[in-house]
């Protein structure tokens, strides 16, 4: 009948958007009031930072809203990230090609996907138990394969210019004046929210998580949609990972905003051979602040949780 | 405490409500007096549960008086809640029914309070609400059971679109009469029958086994017949469409499709083959109700809605969903609105239209009829005349006696699990029928 409404009413009778709205309104209030406080919020170059860091959390956001969606929750993304991180750069500090080392991350981080699929949808855990276990998983993955190694050296093992491109591609670089992290998580933005609406997959994520009973008397395969989602989920904290590993491969001259303490962890001894240490022995001697600051470790990544 | 009885105590005048695109109550009066009990009836859609939603508190009104033992009452009163007691359609019935007597409400609104119950229970009901009335209760009871009225109703309001139309002496009008004015007209065919030429077999289930509730099951559907399956509750008619369908595991039995075998793990498998069902319990099994109409027509018809990558196809969709929707007469301002939004019957509509999208060879339809108003029941009738017309098989089951000797052509009767014989649409009465339905096994004492 009224099917004819001005465009402006149709946006905002969307579903879900008066909660986008508050939460938009929310944002610019912080950031202007921050602003005050400090004017160099404002400046480009933070705003840049802004995109950059909060690409990460957009990512994370993807794939959590396809499990909240199926009516599920995934608890490892954190620690797939952290594991993506890990296997990316230890692969690429011994020497393997960085789209070779991205491929084996990204198979890894999906087995992992699968497994929260197949535990959930299949064998009926509770969402909360399972993730949480494969949370576990992924974290001691993480740690084996690193083997307590610095995974500082990524120049040294793929060569410099190899990780200058993965650095560049992942974290440093930018194109038409915005940070390349940000393109990534948006145009993964643009793939996954269209792969939600307009797709059968998305139709299927929506039914299961409002009535799984109904859904599967309409022919839909629970366990497929549902793997399908955490495979959705685990990919998005593959890239996530992927990003925090760009950060730490060694990344070539760097303007100078982006030598500072945490902002640049590599800064200041690019030309520094680490290659693979054992801890206590053969300990190249350099700078210890500095040593801190290059080293992607355990205890890093537990900062960085998601 | 003992009330003066016949003394007013719910008064509304004028109320009116509108929800977006779509007016609920206009200009609405009600009244209700202490010791009685009133049914409030009116086809799906005719504004019954929105009203005693403003008067339990849950909506706020538009407009419009609403005085509770002489007490006006302001919109949105918290208090409401304590002096309206409201029963709600839901699977634990008596446990609701108890929890709203533990209240103590002077006022009681039951909406469909007997769906869900056996007939010990709804006899149980039956004397709980005298025994209320006697205490000086003043009872809203909304049914589409015209016939259980008569054991305990005493006046009838009638709703219409949204309006008052009248109200009267339950002894002062026949239930024909009744029926024509929440239709606004009178239904010439409660039962329309069509007369189709029995054609080849179509569908067929062989030695099929699942539980208890299933045992040892084979019958045959064909071409230009409606075939009823009658049987008390729990007699495993909804078990053997449900494991037909590949929602619940078999554990023997084959199933044929015109003359070829059918291998059914799941719902998929059914619908692929062309097997469709339509579910007893709405709520639960049919709808997504937090989705729109749109998406839950377009849901089991996502294989050939969509193109090779899975992409929706929109045009046909909606296409699809407006043809659902005109076909069914599903009152709806659009179908964008979630399903739960709508009305029983039109819900229903909505279960029966997503499976009239395909193409199917045999469509199932479990209890189709519960909870809608006369109107829509006739529709779902029509729509099942035009299946068989079409040739498709057509499973209907239905505890309403009279329903299923109106629309079957031939019934087969169940009891516990087993079939128990089938009877001609012809030769069939309630009695027959009866006897069949309670054949138990003969259990052997040790």
């Amino acid at each position: 009948m009224n099917t004819k409404q001005n465009p402006l009413k149709r946006i905002l009778n969307t579903r879900g958007m008066g909660g986008a709205l508050t939460a938009f309104a929310g944002l610019i209030v912080i950031y202007i009031a921050f602003g005050i406080i400090n004017p160099t919020v404002f400046s480009g170059q933070n705003i840049m930072n802004l995109l950059r860091s909060m690409s990460k959390y957009l990512l994370i956001g993807i794939g959590q809203s396809y499990i909240l969606i199926t009516g599920n929750i995934d608890l490892s993304i954190g620690s797939v990230a952290d594991m993506s991180a890990m296997i990316s750069a230890t692969l690429m500090t011994m020497g393997v090609h960085p789209i070779a080392a991205i491929l084996a991350t990204l198979a890894c981080c999906l087995v992992i996907g699968v497994l929260n699929g197949l535990l959930v949808g299949k064998w009926k855990l509770p969402p909360f138990i399972a993730t949480l276990g494969t949370m576990f998983v992924a974290r001691g993955v993480a740690y084996i394969v690193n083997g307590n190694r610095n995974t500082d050296a990524i120049a040294s093992g793929i060569g410099k210019e190899a990780a200058d491109a993965f650095g560049n591609f992942f974290y440093y670089g930018s194109t038409f004046g915005i940070y390349n992290t940000f393109w990534i998580a948006m145009a993964l933005f643009v793939v996954f929210f269209f792969l939600l609406s307009g797709t059968r997959t998305g139709r299927h994520i929506y039914a299961i998580g409002s009535n799984v009973d109904a859904a599967k008397l309409s022919g839909v395969s629970v366990l497929a949609t549902t793997t399908k989602a955490y495979l959705v989920s685990a990919f998005c904290s593959c890239v996530v990972g992927l990003i925090l590993c760009g950060r730490v491969a060694d990344p070539g001259e760097r303007p100078e905003h982006d030598r500072r303490p945490g902002g640049h962890p590599a800064a200041g001894h690019r030309h520094h051979r680490g290659g693979r240490r054992v801890p206590g022995r053969g300990r190249p001697q350099r700078h210890p602040e500095k040593a801190r600051q290059g080293r992607l470790s355990q205890r890093k990544l537990d900062t960085v949780r998601c | 405490m003992i009330r003066k009885m016949n003394e007013t105590i719910v008064s509304m005048k004028g109320i009116c409500k509108s929800f977006p695109g779509v007016k609920a109550l206009d200009h609405v009066d009600f009244a209700l007096r202490s010791g009685e009990v009133m049914a409030l009836l009116g086809e799906n859609g005719a504004g019954k549960s929105t009203l005693m939603k403003v008067l339990s508190g849950v909506y706020q009104r538009d407009a419009g008086e609403l005085e509770i033992f002489g007490k006006r009452y302001g919109d949105l009163n918290p208090k409401l809640a304590q002096e309206v007691g409201e029963l709600p359609v839901s699977k634990q019935q008596m446990v609701e029914i108890a929890k709203a007597l533990s209240t103590h409400a002077k006022v009681l609104i039951m909406d469909e309070p007997t769906s869900a119950l056996t007939a010990r229970e709804i006899d149980d009901l039956f004397r709980i609400i005298r025994e209320l009335k006697s205490k000086g209760c003043g009872i809203v009871y909304i049914s589409h059971r015209l016939e259980e009225l008569q054991h305990i109703v005493d006046r009838v309001a009638i709703m219409r679109d949204g309006q008052y139309i009248t109200s009267f002496d339950f002894q002062d009008a026949s239930l024909d009469e009744i029926i024509a004015y929440m239709v606004g007209r009178e239904i010439k065919e409660k039962f329309p029958r069509v007369a189709c030429k029995k054609g080849r077999k179509v569908f067929e289930v062989k030695g099929l086994n699942a539980g208890r509730m299933v045992r040892d099951t084979d019958f045959s559907l064909y071409e230009g017949e409606i075939v009823g399956f009658a049987g008390l509750m729990g007699a495993g008619r909804t078990e053997t469409t449900r494991a037909i369908f590949g929602v619940d595991p078999k554990d023997s039995g084959q199933i044929f499709l015109d003359g070829r075998e059918v291998a059914i793990k799941n719902p998929r498998d059914a619908i692929q083959a062309g097997i469709v069902l339509a579910p007893e319990d709405r709520k639960k099994d049919g709808l997504c109700t937090k989705l729109s109409i749109r998406h839950n027509i377009a849901l089991p018809n996502l294989d050939f809605l969509c193109d090779r990558f899975g992409v929706i196809k929109w045009g046909m969709e909606a296409e699809a969903c407006a043809k659902a929707v005109q076909d069914l007469k599903i009152k709806t301002p659009s179908v964008e609105i979630n399903a739960a939004n709508l009305s029983g019957g039109n819900q229903q509509k909505v279960v029966v239209g997503k499976w009239l999208a395909r193409n199917s060879r045999a469509v199932i339809f479990d209890e189709p009829t519960r909870g809608i108003d006369v109107a829509a029941k006739v529709e779902i009738y029509h729509l099942m005349n035009e299946l068989k017309k079409q040739g498709i098989a057509v499973m209907f089951v239905s505890s309403e006696m009279p329903e299923v000797m109106g629309i079957a052509d031939r019934i087969i009767v169940m009891c516990d699990g087993r079939i128990t014989g089938e009877l001609m649409a012809e030769d069939a009465t309630q009695e027959k029928i009866l006897s069949l339905a309670t054949q138990f096994e003969k259990k052997i004492a040790i």
